[in-house]
């Protein structure tokens, strides 16, 4: 046990609420007199609606209400998109306050996805709203379907949005071109892939719901809802979509069961139930299910790229290029476009040290499910690439893959690292996170024994690494809206101390299950020197925060975390202040050590920190300059992000009659700079390697040629169990970030980013295939074992 | 949630249960563990459900000399834990992953047909199990096989298992593709033993996809009179052939027969094993 409470393994006091069932979810809400919601979807993957017949369903048992899109005309504007592609022209479907628009509440004249919402019902029962959506006659004029944003962008291409010429959202490029090209043409070995990182459907434990209230006398409503992002979504749904002033809406999250990046996205829902509550006089609310988040909740990943890598014939790597197609799917979503392009094509020269790099992300809409982040989104798209193209490079020039990317690593004194495509790497020692995961791993000679024994065990055995740079910490604002972001990504916490001295922290970032009560309280009392007890954690209701922006991209800690120390420190200031002018003593007099202030060695003037408290709760004798108690907001916007870094190896058997593979090792050294509460940070670093495990092994959003989801639910889209997790070997090393005071980098997500890559270099290793896109499922293992076994069977016939 | 409406009644004798649904035209809910979801999803949207639940008369696990007579409302819980199954039953019965399931998911109900493959089904052919169908006023016996080519009206109520013989050598195999998930394909093998001889074979597969229904695969593999492996191996791709499986959204025909093949093969390795460490 570490001597600071910050830094000190404590379990997660929300745990126990969540494991025991007693943590209020959305679903666990029933406020009087609710009324329930159904939405009807579309069943046509791309339509003109050419009418709605709503008669059966409003006469039906129990029915309050029926609206389409008519309905809405001029009462809800469209969902707004906030993060555009940077730097370039891009399109998107029209908002009427001139702002990026992402999709209508309601789809009027045309759907363009499974699932897009055309209507929605507002009855007493859920069951009875369903049976209502049910019945509703929608009258489809049927489309051509386009699936692949390849395939959206070619002349000829059904055509989504009249707004959107040949349904390119944004042809986004960073880095230079021609000296990339150059440097591949002039290069001893050229490698290159074309890659499926293929589309997965997020899937929380909780799918999203909300609950939706109007209270005439005050013409306020509030929401309640599944979301990540209180604060923001109030601001967008307030100005942009239900045009009320600001202060006539309250959003308030309850417990939020995951998120992954999913619940940080205006969905129409949320609009519906707002406007629903106010024309039945009932709160209404919507849950939904399982099945149903498979079409209404953004999914992840979904590029096709085409990867060149060059370098020289002794391992050198020169140059990186990538041209990729991101799905966006039918509509923007909130910030879809942006994490589709920067998040993805700025990643992409990883730990290494390249001369010349460059990508272009050409981000296209179809006739699919909106995409959205998934952690680790972009990067992990970027670093799959990367990390297969230098296993490419390092078999084409015949030298040990660990070798090839310890001589092309970003060198420790080369901070802060410009990696030529927009980012500045800020602080790293990528040479002791590969040196010291190789070493766990038992990387050499132990693995060519290990290889050898599998093999007489009808298994073959493949070792893959994996390093990652993994942009975090969203983000300074300034350098967020060059990339495309309409809005501040600052953060902020207000600390109260209650007479008592106990304290209530209240921070603008919302925890959808990453501890923030337990480590925000450590990080307060740290600083005071009080029992983290002592500290309540209060977030995700706009009625009572500071303003906030939410949890994403791996900022909580590292950029919400400063603030609260910001907030932490006034008060300690005021503290000694107060007590010098108490003691008759100078400032600088006074010393604040161990829970109390006071002169060193003298007890007589000296005071608990809990005294204190209570001295400016009396106010008593205290000189005019001094407020009245301890209660303070600091806002925090980073001078720029941070940049967790780490290598993984993932050791793989293959079941050669089965083509089941077996993860049987792995190993992740990850560096997040200083860390908060390592029992937090390894349940982080353990569920992030198995969503990347996951992807590598299991999941795909197959969508059949009429563009309806063929693993509709969990009976047939594959997601791991408790029986799937690998055995970890877990280590860090310790970089602190320059850019914050805790020193802390992005923590939540970056373990995803090579965990997929690092799955898939062990299996391309196994079967000896230069390349094979995931999901790496049994079937399509023992194809490619068995196209292997027909090769070499053809080699012996032609050598015979 | 769950819109479809539908009658509902919970008798108390399995004739009565069979008369409902004679009349009603109805489905009869057992453990609930694939019906429940199909109701939910709106694949299954029958107008009348017969709980079994409170049928006492399908319950129960009872030795009669050479065979055990199970209740069809057994749990796969009660199987894999009762000292009258016979071993390879109770070990089919475990290989059902999850608890939860084990504890609701019944005997009965792994013999209705559906899309997927059951671990349960392949053990009760390759035992050469009975199975007891009561209708509203008459009862039928039939071999398991019949009945899932057949699915009589009526309430399965229980089925009969002759216990293996000291000359019988049993053992199942499965694949899936995540170990805590229903089996891709599940197969049982009843090898009977004359001296190094390898004579009649009895293999339960159940390989699933649309339509697909468990299936008994009876050889003799007499010829070539050795039980060696090699041998085996050798007659199980004779046997085995791609046209009998289903390709769908989960796996190719030919897949699944070739899972087929490498399940049978790793059931009579795991007889031959068994046979030497016994000394047989």
């Amino acid at each position: 046990m570490p001597d600071r409470v910050l830094g000190a393994a404590l379990k997660a006091r929300e745990d126990v609420g969540q494991l025991r069932g007693q943590a209020t979810y959305v679903a666990d809400l029933a406020p009087p007199g609710a009324a329930h919601m159904a939405i009807a979807g579309s069943e046509q993957a791309h339509a003109l609606i050419r009418g709605i017949d709503t008669s059966a369903a409003e006469a039906m048992q129990g029915v309050l209400a029926v609206v389409t899109a008519a309905d809405l005309d001029g009462v809800l504007m469209p969902l707004p998109c906030i993060w555009v592609p940077g730097g370039t022209e891009s399109h998107f479907p029209p908002h009427p306050y001139g702002v990026p628009g992402a999709r209508p509440v309601l789809a009027g004249d045309r759907v363009r996805y499974v699932g897009d919402p055309v209507a929605a019902v507002v009855a007493e029962t859920p069951e009875q709203a369903a049976r209502a959506a049910a019945a509703l006659r929608v009258e489809y004029e049927p489309l051509p379907v386009v699936l692949r944003a390849d395939e959206a962008v070619r002349d000829g291409a059904p055509q989504l949005h009249d707004t959107v010429p040949g349904n390119l959202n944004a042809r986004w490029t960073c880095g230079d071109r021609e000296a990339a090209d150059a440097a591949i043409e002039a290069a001893e070995v050229v490698v290159e892939l074309d890659i499926v990182n293929q589309r997965t459907v997020n899937s929380p434990i909780e799918p999203r719901g909300c609950v939706g209230a109007y209270d005439p006398r005050t013409e306020e409503y509030t929401l309640w809802a599944s979301t990540q992002s209180p604060h923001n979504h109030r601001f967008l749904l307030a100005a942009l979509v239900l045009g009320i002033p600001f202060t006539k809406l309250r959003v308030i999250a309850p417990t939020v069961g995951g998120s992954f990046g999913t619940k940080g996205y205006l969905y129409p829902d949320m609009a519906l139930v707002l406007h629903l509550a106010k024309v039945t006089g009932r709160p209404v609310k919507w849950s939904d299910s399982r099945r149903g988040l498979m079409t209404s909740t953004v999914q992840g990943r979904d590029q096709r790229q085409h990867a060149t890598l060059a370098g020289t014939r002794d391992g050198r790597m020169t140059a990186v290029k990538c041209v990729a197609h991101a799905n966006l799917g039918a509509y923007p979503s909130t910030i879809g476009p942006g994490v589709a392009t920067a998040l993805m094509g700025r990643s992409i020269t990883g730990m290494y040290d390249f001369q010349a790099g460059f990508c272009e992300v050409t981000a296209a809409f179809t006739n699919t499910v909106p995409l959205g982040a998934q952690r680790g989104s972009g990067r992990a798209e970027a670093m799959f690439m990367l990390e297969r193209l230098v296993d490419r490079f390092a078999d084409e020039i015949g030298m040990d893959r660990a070798e090839v990317r310890r001589r092309n690593l970003v060198p420790a004194d080369a901070f802060p690292y410009d990696n030529g495509l927009g980012w500045t790497y800020d602080s790293g020692d990528y040479a002791a996170a590969l040196d010291r995961a190789l070493e766990i791993a038992g990387h050499g000679a132990g693995t060519a024994e290990r290889r050898a024994e599998a093999r007489a065990r009808g298994r073959r055995l493949g070792v893959g690494i994996a390093g990652y740079v993994a942009v975090c910490g969203v983000g300074p604002s300034t350098r967020m809206s060059k990339e495309g972001m309409l809005g501040g990504t600052w953060e902020s916490a207000n600390l109260r101390v209650h007479p008592t001295g106990e304290m209530t922290l209240t921070i603008g970032s919302s925890s959808t299950g990453q501890s923030h009560e337990t480590v925000f309280a450590q990080i307060i009392a740290d600083e005071f020197g009080v029992d983290p007890a002592t500290v309540e954690v209060a977030h995700s209701d706009t009625g009572g925060s500071p303003y906030g922006q939410g949890t994403y991209g791996s900022r909580s800690f590292s950029v919400g975390g400063p603030a609260a120390l910001a907030a932490a420190r006034t008060l300690k200031a005021k503290i000694v202040r107060t007590a010098a002018a108490m003691f008759g003593v100078a400032e600088d007099d006074v010393v604040y050590a161990d829970g109390a202030v006071g002169v060193p060695g003298d007890p007589e003037r000296t005071k608990t920190f809990a005294e204190m408290a209570m001295v400016l709760w009396y106010d008593w004798d205290l000189p005019r300059d001094v407020e009245a108690t301890l209660d303070a907001t600091s806002y925090f916007d980073p001078p720029d992000f941070n940049y967790p870094f780490g290598v993984h190896i993932a050791e793989v058997e293959i079941d050669e009659e089965t083509g089941a593979v077996e993860v049987t090792r792995y190993t992740a050294v990850n560096d997040v700079g200083r860390i908060g509460n390592p029992l937090v940070v390894r349940g982080q670093f353990e569920g992030s390697i198995l969503h990347g495990v996951s992807q590598a092994l299991m999941e795909e959003a197959r969508y059949g040629d009429d563009g309806r989801l063929l693993d509709p639910d969990l009976r047939s889209y594959r997601l791991p169990h408790a029986a799937d997790v690998p055995f970890f070997q877990l280590d860090q090393t310790v970089t602190p970030t320059p850019h914050n005071e805790l020193g802390a980098k992005g923590a939540g997500e970056v373990a995803t980013v090579p965990a997929a890559a690092a799955i898939g270099n062990a299996v391309c290793d196994a079967l000896g295939v230069a390349h094979l896109d995931m999901p790496y499922t049994p079937e399509k293992v023992w194809r490619a074992l068995a196209a292997d076994r027909g090769a070499s069977t053809g080699k012996e016939a032609t050598r015979s | 949630m769950i819109t479809s409406s539908y009658g509902f009644a919970a008798p108390r004798t399995a004739r009565e249960a069979a008369a409902l649904l004679a009349r009603h035209g109805g489905m009869a809910l057992a453990g609930g563990q694939t019906l429940v979801a199909e109701l939910a999803t709106g694949e299954a949207a029958p107008p009348f459900l017969v709980d079994l639940g409170r049928i006492e008369s399908l319950r129960g696990i009872e030795p009669r000399g050479g065979s055990v007579r199970i209740g069809a409302m057994t749990t796969l819980a009660e199987l894999a834990a009762h000292r009258a199954v016979p071993p390879v039953l109770a070990t089919a019965a475990r290989n059902v992953p999850d608890p939860l399931v084990r504890n609701r998911a019944t005997v009965g109900g792994s013999l209705r047909p559906s899309g997927r493959a059951s671990d349960l089904a392949p053990a009760l052919l390759a035992l050469g199990a009975t199975v007891h169908v009561t209708g509203a006023d008459s009862a039928v016996t039939l071999p398991a096989e019949e009945y899932l080519a057949r699915s009589p009206a009526g309430v399965l109520s229980a089925v009969d298992v002759p216990v293996p013989g000291p000359a019988d050598g049993c053992a199942v195999a499965r694949f899936a593709d995540r170990p805590a998930r229903p089996p891709l394909c599940a197969v049982a093998v009843r090898a009977t033993f004359a001296g190094d001889r390898l004579g009649a074979c009895r293999i339960g597969v159940s390989a699933g996809g649309p339509a697909q229904r468990p299936t008994l695969l009876e050889r003799s593999l007499e010829r070539g009179g050795d039980a060696s492996p090699d041998t085996v191996r050798g007659r199980c791709a004779e046997f085995v052939s791609a046209a009998g499986f289903a390709t769908d959204g989960a796996a190719s025909a030919d897949y699944r027969a070739h899972l087929v093949r490498t399940l049978v093969v790793r059931a009579f390795d795991r007889i031959a094993a068994r046979r030497v460490r016994d000394g047989g």
